[in-house]
């Protein structure tokens, strides 16, 4: 075996082999603008990994290094056994590599040649996604690109999710070849672009997946994407009647527009269908039970590898397979660019991805919410455990120190204050007042006026309707114009918020040649002020 | 040196790499809630602020000069209460007091002759290393991390790193701290004699001159043979006077630990015996802000900071630069 002497960039002339930090380069795996995906083989061990590589000319746009920064940081904190793992990240010349678990086909691969899928089969592979977005969620982050392509297998059917935060590499540049940014996948809350909570997407990618494997078709189709939309917006579409009574319910309640009609998670994996031909114990997955991966660790130094994120180098243990090219462009795969009417983009903004926060924004227990809970790398059982004698003084907790006081001080019983605990408000972003809507709209539009801004107004009419308005507004702050974009939701009859947010337009982009936050800010008080 | 201590030493060498390869930034959980008081917000108001969003620091922001201004921590009201307290007018000064702007509690620090507030900030992007070297030199707890728009020249805060939450960072992503085995009898960090204590018959506010003139977090309760029963930490000042009410300075220790939310977690023991890889393992499972050393019949035996475990881990040495928390004699009591 040839011992690579330096780590060098792929040459497309090279007939020899060629080597990307310790992988030979073996065959494409999928190809796009932003990266491209090849088969890599460890020098020593033959062992295989997807190579995913970045193109460094693509990572000098800080959005796309961001992108990339969040899916590393993402993979190295989730271990399950259905989520891709990521065993190494280096940089060479040309290409930042992620050096990621490798599988032997992907669902979609399945479905065109299968054209559908059997309910047992459906059910085994089914059950992993649900497992993988349910740790996911537990850790606080939310996948939000489901999609066939993105569930990759094994020939035992082994279930590995991949791809998280990748979304604007499907849309920038068309990261894999088949799929072009589809909206069919896109839950209706996305489409209208409205704050939705990133468990609710996910169960609606599980809807999508679920109907797809069963039937070979996507629920929502039509001849041109505005339909698509609509219908995905209204939740028109057709289970045919081969599907079993039991699975086509729980697809119904995935697919429910309404996100707060929809069924939950853990509520799945209480249906009927999901746990059908489960023994009893297997019914109450346990959510806290932590993953490992055992990995064997290769020592070698490359002088030419400059490790950005994780220092520890371990090899791969796939299993050996081929993975089939998909060659049938079906409806399965539509091609076709997409094309919104209007101004809103069925995909949700790059700073939202991946992450939501599902703690209560004024949760009384800390000052920062705790980062998620990683388990270790190592199996448990190869650990010893760690003996320790950290323990809590008993006679500190405030029920038993109340207690000695009284027993040793005589001093009457009495609880505890009670902690601080405000009422739960999720996902209420800006000023909250408790005036009319209708008022507050009134006020809204008023100080706009006052500032001078140009702005265009939504019909009265559909606020009344949907409970939410929108203003596209542009106020002129130090000569520079300022895109706002404000929102008044009513939650209530005496009740709303006011969200203001930046508005990157080409305009913008043009008058300013960096954005800098201090106009916005500037801009915003302004506004509240006129506002109060 | 035993092979404990070799392989602790290099799982240290590794620790410190960690640290040095990564930003402030990184330690920052992916979303979190970060509260600002301007400078002319009411004293009175800040102290409601504080126990309604259950925080005991927040930074300050100086809106006319639109820069960070330093942080509000608990010091700050520990400092005003020794020094009007001793006051003959107390009842008058206090009444004063409400009125003050958190810009005037500066200036009465300064004119008291306090410790200079902490003004020290990072800047999110540069090494994690930066972070724990200011934290140590100054002998804060918490640091601010501040940008710096590259356009405008203005200041932004980001977030504020506390010790706890480097620790955490580091339990949760260093493997290596498996590997730091020599116990706590073994290693010359914490305090171990010359300890502050009180008893529950101590007056409150006699405990609150301990904290500040010996500019420490905690004091432990213990009885009259030395057993550990309760510890008054600093955030019990903000319960003690949430309301604006400056009588409870009278209570007694014990009276005035009544006062905490039912919710508190308590204080957190070990034995001389310990090791840092469980002590880090504690940190990561648990909201552990110092660790008080006992016997087996919770006879107090010494305390261990926060400071002193990241001192500890970043300086690779039992001497740190400044005066130890407590006392200069690192002599082991064991």
């Amino acid at each position: 075996m040839q011992t690579p002497s330096s780590a060098s960039a792929e040459s497309e002339k090279d007939s020899g082999n060629t080597y990307v930090g310790p992988w030979l380069l073996g065959r494409t795996l999928g190809q796009g603008n932003l990266a491209k995906v090849k088969l890599g083989k460890h020098f020593q061990t033959n062992e295989k990994v997807a190579l995913k590589m970045v193109y460094n000319d693509e990572l000098e746009d800080k959005d796309t290094w961001k992108r990339l920064q969040r899916e590393v940081t993402i993979l190295r904190q989730l271990h399950h056994p259905n989520i891709i793992t990521l065993y190494q990240v280096f940089r060479v010349p040309k290409y930042t590599v992620l050096a990621l678990e490798y599988m032997d086909t992907d669902l979609h691969s399945m479905v065109v040649k299968h054209n559908r899928l059997d309910e047992c089969t459906t059910r085994k592979i089914f059950r992993q996604i649900v497992h993988a977005i349910d740790y996911c969620h537990l850790h606080r982050v939310a996948h939000r690109d489901l999609k066939l392509e993105n569930i990759l297998l094994n020939k035992d059917l082994v279930v590995k999710l991949t791809d998280f935060g990748l979304s604007n590499f499907m849309l920038d540049g068309s990261f894999l070849s088949t799929s072009c940014g589809t909206p069919h996948y896109a839950a209706p809350e996305v489409i209208q672009g409205r704050y939705y909570d990133g468990c609710d997407v996910d169960v609606w990618g599980c809807g999508i997946l679920l109907y797809l494997m069963l039937v070979g078709e996507f629920p929502f189709e039509d001849v041109t994407i505005s339909n698509v939309l609509s219908r995905v917006c209204k939740g028109i579409y057709t289970i045919p009647s081969f599907v079993s009574s039991s699975a086509s319910d729980l697809i119904r309640q995935m697919l429910m527009v309404l996100p707060t009609s929809r069924i939950k998670v853990a509520e799945i994996m209480q249906h009927p269908w999901f746990i059908a031909d489960l023994p009893t114990h297997s019914r109450l997955p346990s959510r806290t039970s932590s993953f490992s991966s055992k990995h064997r660790s290769v020592t070698f130094s490359p002088p030419d590898l400059a490790i950005l994120f994780d220092p520890s180098i371990t090899s791969p243990s796939s299993s050996v397979g081929q993975i089939p090219q998909p060659t049938d462009h079906s409806a399965l795969s539509p091609s076709k660019p997409m094309s919104i009417s209007g101004t809103e983009s069925p995909n949700p903004d790059p700073a939202s991805l991946c992450y939501s926060s599902y703690e209560d924004l004024y949760s009384a227990t800390s000052w920062h919410s705790d980062m998620a809970e990683s388990s270790g790398f190592l199996d448990p059982t190869d650990i010893p455990p760690i003996p320790s004698n950290v323990e809590t003084l008993r006679s500190s907790l405030p029920q038993r120190h109340a207690s000695f006081m009284n027993k040793v001080y005589n001093h009457p019983l009495s609880r505890p204050p009670a902690p601080n605990r405000l009422r739960s408000l999720r996902w209420h972003y800006g000023i909250q007042t408790a005036k009319n809507p209708i008022e507050v709209l009134r006020k809204l539009c008023e100080a706009l006026l006052e500032l001078g801004a140009r702005f265009r107004p939504c019909d009265e009419e559909s606020f009344l309707k949907e409970n939410k308005y929108k203003v596209f507004s542009c106020i002129t702050c130090h000569n520079s114009p300022v895109y706002l974009v404000i929102e008044l939701f009513s939650i209530g009859p005496s009740a709303s918020v006011i969200d203001i947010r930046f508005s990157s337009s080409d305009d913008s982009i043009k008058y300013t040649s960096s954005y800098s936050p201090m106009p916005f800010l500037e801009v915003v008080k302004q506004l509240i002020l006129k506002i109060a | 040196m035993t092979d404990v201590q070799e392989t602790q030493k290099g799982a240290l060498k590794e620790i410190q790499a960690f640290i040095r390869s990564r930003t402030s930034y990184d330690v920052l959980p992916t979303s979190f809630r970060l509260i600002v008081f301007d400078v002319t917000l009411f004293v009175k108001t800040s102290l409601s602020l504080l126990t309604l969003n259950n925080i005991v620091s927040a930074p300050l922001w100086d809106s006319e000069a639109n820069k960070f201004a330093g942080l509000l921590t608990m010091a700050d009201f520990v400092n005003v209460i020794k020094y009007y307290y001793q006051s003959s007018s107390f009842p008058e000064a206090i009444a004063e007091i409400d009125k003050f702007r958190l810009l005037g509690l500066r200036e009465v620090e300064r004119k008291i002759g306090a410790i200079p507030p902490e003004t020290i900030y990072v800047h999110p992007m540069h090494s994690l290393m930066d972070a724990c070297l200011a934290m140590s030199k100054s002998r804060a707890r918490r640091i601010p991390l501040i940008d710096v728009d590259g356009e405008t020249g203005s200041e932004m805060i980001v977030s504020v790193l506390t010790q706890y939450r480097i620790l955490k960072f580091i339990s949760m992503n260093c493997k290596e701290t498996a590997m730091l085995r020599v116990p706590l009898n073994q290693m010359t960090i914490g305090t171990w004699s010359n300890l502050a204590t009180a008893s529950m018959e101590t007056k409150v506010y006699d405990v609150i001159k301990m904290l500040a003139e010996k500019n420490i977090s905690a004091v432990p309760i213990v009885n009259s043979e030395g057993t550990l029963l309760n510890v008054y930490e600093s955030v019990d000042v903000m319960h003690l006077i949430q309301d604006g009410d400056y009588s409870n300075l009278d209570l007694s220790v014990g009276e005035a630990l009544l006062k905490r939310p039912a919710n508190f977690d308590g204080v957190h023991t070990c034995r001389a015996t310990d090791r840092l890889d469980g002590i880090f393992d504690a940190i990561k499972h648990s909201r552990v802000h110092r660790l008080f050393v006992v016997d087996e019949n919770l006879k107090l035996e010494g305390i261990l900071s926060l400071a002193d475990i990241l001192n500890y881990i970043i300086y690779d040495k039992t001497t740190t630069p400044g005066v130890p928390e407590q006392t200069d004699n690192f002599e082991s009591a064991v």
